[in-house]
């Protein structure tokens, strides 16, 4: 199954990483960068989903004005089709435990992957969202 | 020295009041109280009393038990107790438990006065000095808490970003997708750069000493313009300048640049690219011994809610563009040092207006 995907992260270097890894894994219907979590979100709350697909959003920590533990409040409290159609994999640079552990707490969360990651670690938690599906 | 240092003395008997104030007026500052809830009163109204001299016998309350209550209180004034031998018990008990730093004894003569004013001052201000050292470094260690927080991750941020981009570098074949990977990873060296500049910035700022210099304000702007010329003409964004300075100027020129250079350095970065006229404004007045320097801009503005906080460390209130959190900050830090104020005039998608007045020096 192709999955479409979405990254929020206002560091433009690692936008662009990131969609050079998800074009790697072969399975990316469609892509799209933010660099800010609110513009991420209004779309999120605007754009109906297709039926039976699956996006998979690349979430950064540490972003300015709204960060991704702020990103994960508001998007929990969304409508439970709409949560449904979203994968959120938590990428940090934190090297502190609790943001680490307390990321990985929300239910909406379904991984977290520590800058750098590598092409293994992606593809590997990507293949499980696909897999699951 | 410039103060006479100032000095408490209690007692019920009138005459000791008067000739201990005779005596030592010419060299300290001296209130003289007949009982304790007059002394009181001096303490509250005069926090910076350093020493305290109290009689033992007095018909209300004795000079120990004033001490005692005083001492949490009151906590910096230094007790002395003045005493007839008859009393050495309850002396010794106070000293021993600490509400009494020294006494001397009744009569007294005036050297003896002045030895213990000598020895208390000086163990007042070694104290007080102390107790200031010990509320710096606890604010220094709190700072330095979330610095390292922060920078670790302001750091690593752009640093992990780039070892990404080697390794994707590494994989690609096509040598365009390399050179567009190696743009993109000049910008975050770039960023990580102004970062440690700013964060130089900060530390001078802390830890440096001014070196105050007359200024001239046609300079530092010729320099300004060199900055920021290449910025207005690629953005088209107009940079008016105007200055007035008829009068020499002193001040800190280091501290000077650094705070025109932030205001200037964001009214350009926070820009609405889309608008047709757009403008930085930069005005700088000299008058009556104060600088006016007015930083303007039509640009994204200030969201109401932030206004508060855009002063504080590590703060960034906006999404694009995002700043190394240390501007502003140092801003006001560098106003601090300099006695200057600031204000700010800012409306979201209208523009900002910082007013910065500093005094000469």
């Amino acid at each position: 199954m192709k999955l479409n995907f979405i990254i929020v992260d206002d560091r433009e270097l690692d936008c662009f990483i990131a969609e050079k890894l998800i074009l790697n894994t072969g399975k990316c219907n469609s892509f799209k960068a933010y660099d800010n979590a609110i513009e991420a979100l209004q779309d999120i709350k605007a754009i109906e989903p297709e039926k039976g697909s699956l996006t998979v959003l690349l979430l950064d920590i540490m972003m300015p004005v709204m960060n991704g533990f702020q990103f994960i409040e508001e998007f929990e409290n969304l409508p439970k089709e709409t949560k449904n159609n979203y994968r959120i994999i938590s990428i940090t640079t934190s090297l502190n435990k609790n943001d680490i552990s307390r990321i990985s707490t929300y239910e909406s969360v379904f991984g977290v992957l520590k800058k750098p990651y590598s092409f293994e670690a992606f593809e590997e938690m990507i293949n499980n969202i696909s897999q699951e599906s | 020295m410039s103060e006479k240092i100032k000095i408490l003395y209690v007692d019920d008997e009138m005459n000791n009041l008067i000739g201990f104030k005779a005596s030592l007026r010419f060299d300290y500052q001296i209130f003289t109280a007949q009982n304790t809830s007059e002394a009181l009163q001096y303490l509250n109204k005069y926090p910076d009393i350093k020493v305290i001299f109290c009689d033992q016998r007095m018909p209300h309350k004795t000079g120990v038990d004033f001490f005692a209550e005083i001492r949490s209180t009151h906590p910096y004034p230094i007790r002395i107790l003045l005493t007839a031998y008859t009393d050495i018990e309850s002396v010794i008990d106070a000293i021993n438990k600490g509400h009494v730093f020294r006494y001397v004894k009744k009569p007294w003569i005036d050297a003896d006065i002045i030895s213990a004013i000598e020895e208390a001052v000086h163990f007042y201000e070694a104290s007080s000095m102390l107790a200031l050292k010990n509320q710096e470094l606890h604010k220094a260690y709190s700072e330095l808490d979330k610095f390292a927080y922060s920078v670790s991750h302001d750091i690593r941020g752009p640093l992990v970003g780039i070892a990404g981009g080697i390794n994707l570098a590494l994989n690609t074949h096509n040598l365009d997708e390399v050179k567009e990977i190696l743009k993109m990873m000049n910008k975050s060296v770039q960023k990580l750069d102004d970062f440690i500049l700013s964060m130089h910035d900060y530390y001078s700022l802390e830890r440096g000493e001014l070196k105050i210099t007359d200024i001239d304000f046609r300079d530092l702007i010729k320099e300004m313009e060199d900055v920021y010329e290449i910025y207005a003409k690629t953005l088209s964004i107009a940079f008016k300048i105007h200055l007035q300075q008829e009068e020499s100027f002193w001040s800190d020129r280091v501290s000077i640049f650094l705070i025109i250079n932030n205001l200037l350095s964001n009214a350009f970065k926070y820009q609405i690219l889309e608008k047709e006229d757009k403008f930085v404004s930069l005005n700088i007045v000299v008058e009556k011994g104060i600088a006016t320097i007015i930083v303007a801009d039509n640009g994204s503005g200030i969201d109401e809610k932030y206004k508060n906080q855009i002063f504080d460390l590590f703060f960034r209130a906006h999404i694009k563009e995002a700043g190394s959190g240390f501007g502003l900050f140092n801003v006001k830090s560098a106003l601090l040092k300099l006695n200057g104020q600031v204000e700010v005039d800012s409306e979201l998608n209208q523009g900002t207006t910082f007013t910065i007045k500093i005094p000469n020096k």
